[in-house]
């Protein structure tokens, strides 16, 4: 079966050598989202309209006019940021730890008394800060709102030292990516994904369509030599793409992975796993190159967006959220950022073992297919 | 009980595609060790599916085929060993090599690896491809492809070739090439079944033909045994005027006393060909043109000829079109 297993490899390294058009797409796509995403951010201002709670535990007059405030500032520019929702304690916690709610502000009970007192009184702001964008334009909002509430503090020399409330801004990371990091970062990844995915569709249908498997799956190669020899030949045929991408984006966007590159690199891995067989499907069933390589695009860049890599999921509808659990892109857009741009190992378990799921269910249908494929009844 | 002689044995076999298209219809016979066999058949007779089931591609709506006393769908991995097949489609990974594509067919088969580079070397001189073995395959010929295609069926040793239209679109001196190379096979004790629409080639290379229609055996015999069965020994072949065209082949029997297999029906109008079957040739060849001239017709060209495997071709499946 290792012979079985080499040969296959070597074949398939070989073609992919000799044919290596399956690399344009890897290498535009990224390149592509990058601009327009770059465009849209410095043009238009970024995303809108996230959704931000607000927590009033405190009945005092105070605490009203401050809700009030928040909840009716006007935004200083065209695009409103973010909306305001009330909810109680419980409820917004509950959807700030299922980063429903991107952030939320408390207004805790005793604030009022604390301002008639003399006392300081504290507004807390919750952020789950992915992405420093938004994070500044939330505590940009609330630092406003303190601002009116204390009457007479003026940008830029606003000075709180004998303001009547103060700020405690709550980070759960130490550092946030700028949206264009974000974007550079997951770019790479991007590359690495359409390189995956659309090399083994296009080799997988070219194969078809030549019948030139047929000749394999013939021989009395094991199913699961097959499987296994075309998985090992798709990982340093994904990864040549990012040889030439992940320098150039990160050279021209200064860019840098701050957390471990094992790790970065296990999640390409497992990237690549969970794609593969999705890429063989793909071929299997169209089994036209030209077409296979445009479903697999298709693919990609749904997969891309729907998973969040060009704005946060949290707060799509929840059938949306649900569909987009299901495909692996979304987990390995989960796991990238997280690990490019901080040294923690921390939230990774759920989504890698959906990629281990992933690579194996649908290795396993494949190795099914191409079972009935050349077994029909 | 099969008997020790048969590497093949089809019985009752029954095949439906999806959609209720019956492609074989309760066939039976059987293939003995070292036999050369053409399957012969119209288009979509069910050749390709009878080849398929031999080496477990498709499997059986009915009945069984076995390979070496084994039913294939149960002994799969075992029986490809032994099968070389070269499909109707010339198969061959176009980014390889002709040594790459026969070092990795060797591999897949597990052909022992001291041997490997000799094999090989032997299959390309076999092919006469040794001179162009490390161009890639896209650059090769129509021709070029099917002899390597046919040496990668053989090159893991196998017991039982089976070739699906093994000439198809190639020039005449490949076909040469691949006719000797499987007479060769032959004669080093293999077995060959080939299906083809080329009768001429069934001609040169069967011992047995076997002919299919509509998914069930019509025929079975040696080229010889099924002239004589269906065609005779002679076919006397005369153009004729002033038959009239609401008559037919077998107003024209009547006539003669001789069997006519056809007559012509020309769109203009103009003379017609009857074939008319003998047995004894030169001696009935006078007596049919004395004959038609009693009976009022002119004899404008008269020939005879032994038959051909295309006129008993003709004879058992008749000249409707089928696709």
């Amino acid at each position: 079966m290792l012979r079985a297993i080499a040969a296959i490899v070597k074949k398939d390294l070989k073609q992919a050598k000799r044919d290596p058009k399956f690399l344009g797409p890897s290498l535009i796509i990224p390149f592509v989202f990058l601009l327009v995403y770059t465009i849209m951010w410095t043009s238009v201002g970024g995303g809108e309209s996230f959704a931000c709670g607000l927590v009033v535990e405190d009945i005092s007059p105070e605490a009203n006019e401050m809700a009030d405030i928040i909840e009716n500032m006007v935004s200083t520019t065209n695009h409103t940021w973010f909306s305001i929702e009330r909810y109680d304690l419980t409820t917004a916690d509950e959807l700030y730890q299922s980063t429903s709610l991107i952030a939320y502000i408390l207004i805790p009970e005793g604030f009022g008394d604390n301002i008639t007192s003399g006392q300081d009184a504290v507004v807390v702001m919750l952020i789950n800060n992915a992405n420093d964008d938004v994070v500044k334009n939330y505590v940009h909002r609330l630092e406003a709102a303190v601002l009116l509430f204390n009457q007479g503090a003026v940008y830029p020399e606003f000075d709180q030292s004998d303001a009547r409330i103060a700020i405690d801004e709550t980070f759960s990371l130490t550092a946030t990516p700028s949206n264009l990091e974000y974007m550079a970062a997951v770019s790479i990844l991007l590359s690495l994904m359409a390189c995956a995915l659309t090399s083994q569709a296009m080799l997988t249908a070219t194969e078809f369509e030549t019948k030139a498997l047929q000749d394999t799956l013939n021989s009395p190669t094991p199913r699961l030599a097959l499987v296994i020899g075309r998985t090992i030949a798709a990982i340093p045929r994904s990864f040549s793409a990012s040889l030439i991408s992940a320098p150039v984006i990160c050279l021209t966007m200064g860019v840098y992975p701050a957390g471990n590159i094992f790790i970065l690199i296990g999640i390409l891995l497992l990237t690549i796993l969970a794609l593969v067989p999705i890429g063989e499907l793909i071929g299997m069933k169209i089994r036209n190159r030209e077409q296979a390589l445009l479903a697999s695009v298709l693919f990609v860049m749904a997969g891309f967006i729907l998973g969040g890599g060009m704005a946060p999921i949290g707060l799509s509808p929840a059938s949306v959220r649900v569909v987009a659990g299901i495909i692996p892109t979304t987990h390995s857009l989960i796991l990238w950022p997280r690990v490019f741009f901080s040294d923690s190992v921390l939230g990774l378990t759920t989504s890698s073992l959906f990629l281990i799921g992933t690579w194996i269910v649908m290795s396993a249908v494949v190795a099914h297919l191409m079972k009935r494929e050349v077994e029909r009844s | 009980m099969i008997p020790l002689d048969s590497i093949v044995e089809i019985s009752n076999l029954t095949h439906i595609y999806s959609g209720d298209v019956k492609a074989l219809d309760d066939l039976s016979f059987n293939v003995e060790k070292g036999e050369l066999i053409a399957l012969l058949g119209p288009n979509g007779a069910g050749k390709s599916t009878t080849v398929k089931m031999i080496t477990g591609i498709l499997r059986p709506t009915a009945g069984s085929v076995k390979v070496s006393g084994h039913e294939v769908s149960e002994n799969l991995d075992a029986i490809r060993k032994i099968i070389g097949f070269m499909p109707q489609e010339t198969a061959l990974y176009q980014d390889l090599t002709a040594y790459e594509s026969l070092e990795y067919h060797a591999d897949l088969y597990g052909v022992p690896r001291e041997e490997v580079q000799d094999r090989i070397a032997k299959m390309l001189e076999l092919a006469g491809l040794t001179h162009r073995k490390d161009d890639l395959v896209k650059t090769y010929s129509g021709g070029m492809k099917r002899r390597l295609a046919l040496v990668r069926s053989i090159l893991h040793d196998s017991e039982l070739l089976i070739l699906d239209e093994m000439s198809l679109g190639v020039d005449v001196q490949s076909r040469n090439l691949i006719w000797n190379q499987v007479r060769k096979m032959r004669d080093e004790g293999r077995t060959v079944i080939f299906c083809t629409n080329y009768m001429d080639e069934a001609e040169a290379l069967a011992d047995r033909v076997v002919v299919i229609d509509n998914g069930r055996l019509v025929a079975s015999g040696t080229p010889g045994d099924l002239k004589r069965q269906y065609v005779g020994d002679f076919l006397i072949e005369v153009l004729l005027e002033g038959l009239e065209s609401s008559h037919g082949s077998e107003w024209l029997t009547e006539k003669l006393g001789f069997e006519v297999e056809k007559v012509s029906d020309p769109l203009n109008g103009g003379p017609r060909t009857a074939w008319i079957r003998s047995q004894s040739g030169h001696e009935d060849l006078p007596v049919v043109i004395g004959r038609l001239s009693e009976s009022g017709m002119t004899v404008k060209q008269a020939s005879m000829r032994e038959p051909s495997l295309g006129d008993v071709f003709l004879a058992i499946t008749g000249s409707t079109l089928r696709d």
